[in-house]
């Protein structure tokens, strides 16, 4: 979906042709429904011990003007401009089969531009990327008492192209043993899980 | 319930009425200009208890220009009355009674949910839209301390029927905790929506 950018001018003594009525109409569809695009994830994903894993799942549309969901891993560009680009995890301690028992573990979450389906720190493309990390001891305790999950949250303001995407990646190093062993982890069915682009400005 | 803006086409011979440009342009530019929905509340400082998850109310109407929070019914939430993409914003700060000398694992959770129907045990699941944390190990630097968390942008699509509401917590040392805020546009907890996108 376009805009028509820049708009017509008009002229003097010019006649209003129901094309060119249309050609604003048309705007004012783009500001009504800007390109912006809003996915979640039906089920949670195991999540192994150490290195970048890219979420494959971002199965489940919320809001898609422009096409840009691939029905998997990215949201791509298809109008160019300035967008807010905004990735949510939500790691569930409980329930979701997640066992966190290292201490001093972290949680890290990337965004990064046309990667194709790999990243690793040092890489290009990297738009934003956020660690939390945590005191835990062997038994769990520094888990949230209520069973809450938590989350890293990342976020940029990036100018993209047509053909552009955007995927994301998680790593954390809770699990498993010392060793590396594989661990479970995920996301959870909620909306808390979320990979959102909004179109800002051309 | 806001309208959204009607768009129209034109067939070729088709003559627009003056009645029908300012409908289809002069007032959707306006209603996108003006009136497009929002809702921003403030809320005042509350003590929240030890190992309680508590719905947040009582708040300050900054603006409101559909009906989105009744103070009187149901005043914990934010409801989306008009179908659109509506963006989130939330801001929250603590103040704590914790000494730079505390280790252990304390910490403060500010939740949002959607379609919550007031039941913290639901708050968890899968109505969580957002779950905001701080842990002692990052906030107690000092007897006193103030913390603050939020997030914005956060992007939910609605019909026009659900709503939003924001759940706090903390598990110290026992005592209570106190939320900050006041009643002005710049509180220091606040909870906001904004209509940005038709659907």
């Amino acid at each position: 979906m376009t805009g028509l950018w820049p708009p017509r001018s008009w002229q003097d003594k010019q006649g209003v042709e129901y094309w060119q009525l249309n050609e604003v109409s048309t705007n004012l569809d783009f500001l009504l429904r800007p390109p912006l695009c809003v996915l979640n994830q039906s089920s949670s994903i195991p999540v192994p011990d150490k290195g970048f894993w890219q979420c494959p799942n971002w199965d489940v549309i919320d809001y898609d003007s422009d096409n840009m969901s691939d029905g998997g891993t990215r949201i791509v560009i298809n109008t160019p401009g300035m967008y807010y680009v905004r990735f949510r995890t939500d790691w569930h301690p409980n329930g979701l089969g997640m066992t966190v028992n290292r201490d001093h573990c972290a949680f890290n979450a990337v965004m990064a531009m046309n990667r194709g389906g790999s990243f690793q720190w040092g890489a290009s493309g990297l738009l934003a990327a956020d660690v939390n990390g945590y005191e835990i001891d062997d038994a769990g305790n520094g888990m949230p008492n209520t069973g809450y999950g938590f989350r890293n949250t990342c976020a940029a303001r990036v100018r993209l192209k047509e053909g552009d995407y955007i995927e994301t990646f998680v790593a954390h190093s809770g699990g498993g043993s010392d060793s590396g062993n594989i661990t479970a982890g995920g996301f959870s069915t909620s909306k808390a899980a979320s990979f959102s682009a909004r179109w800002l400005s051309a | 319930m806001a309208t959204v803006p009607t768009r129209n086409y034109w067939s070729p011979g088709q003559n627009p009425t003056a009645a029908q440009l300012n409908q289809f342009y002069r007032d959707n530019f306006t209603w996108l200009r003006t009136s497009s929905p929002i809702c921003r509340l403030s809320k005042t400082t509350v003590n929240i208890s030890h190992n309680t998850l508590t719905l947040c109310s009582s708040y300050t109407e900054i603006d409101d220009n559909d009906s989105m929070h009744d103070p009187v019914t149901n005043p914990y939430r934010i409801t989306f009355n008009t179908p659109g993409v509506y963006e989130i914003t939330v801001r929250n700060v603590w103040a704590t009674g914790l000494s730079a000398s505390a280790t252990s694992n304390y910490q403060w959770n500010v939740l949002i949910a959607l379609n919550n129907a007031g039941s913290a045990a639901n708050a968890v699941n899968n109505s969580l839209l957002e779950d905001m944390r701080i842990q002692s190990a990052i906030a107690a630097s000092g007897s006193g301390e103030h913390m603050s968390f939020g997030f914005t942008d956060y992007l939910v699509t609605s019909n026009g029927t659900d709503y939003i509401e924001m759940w706090v917590a903390q598990n110290t040392t026992g005592a209570a905790e106190s939320l900050q805020g006041n009643t002005s546009e710049c509180s220091a907890t606040s909870l906001q929506a904004r209509w940005v996108a038709a659907i």
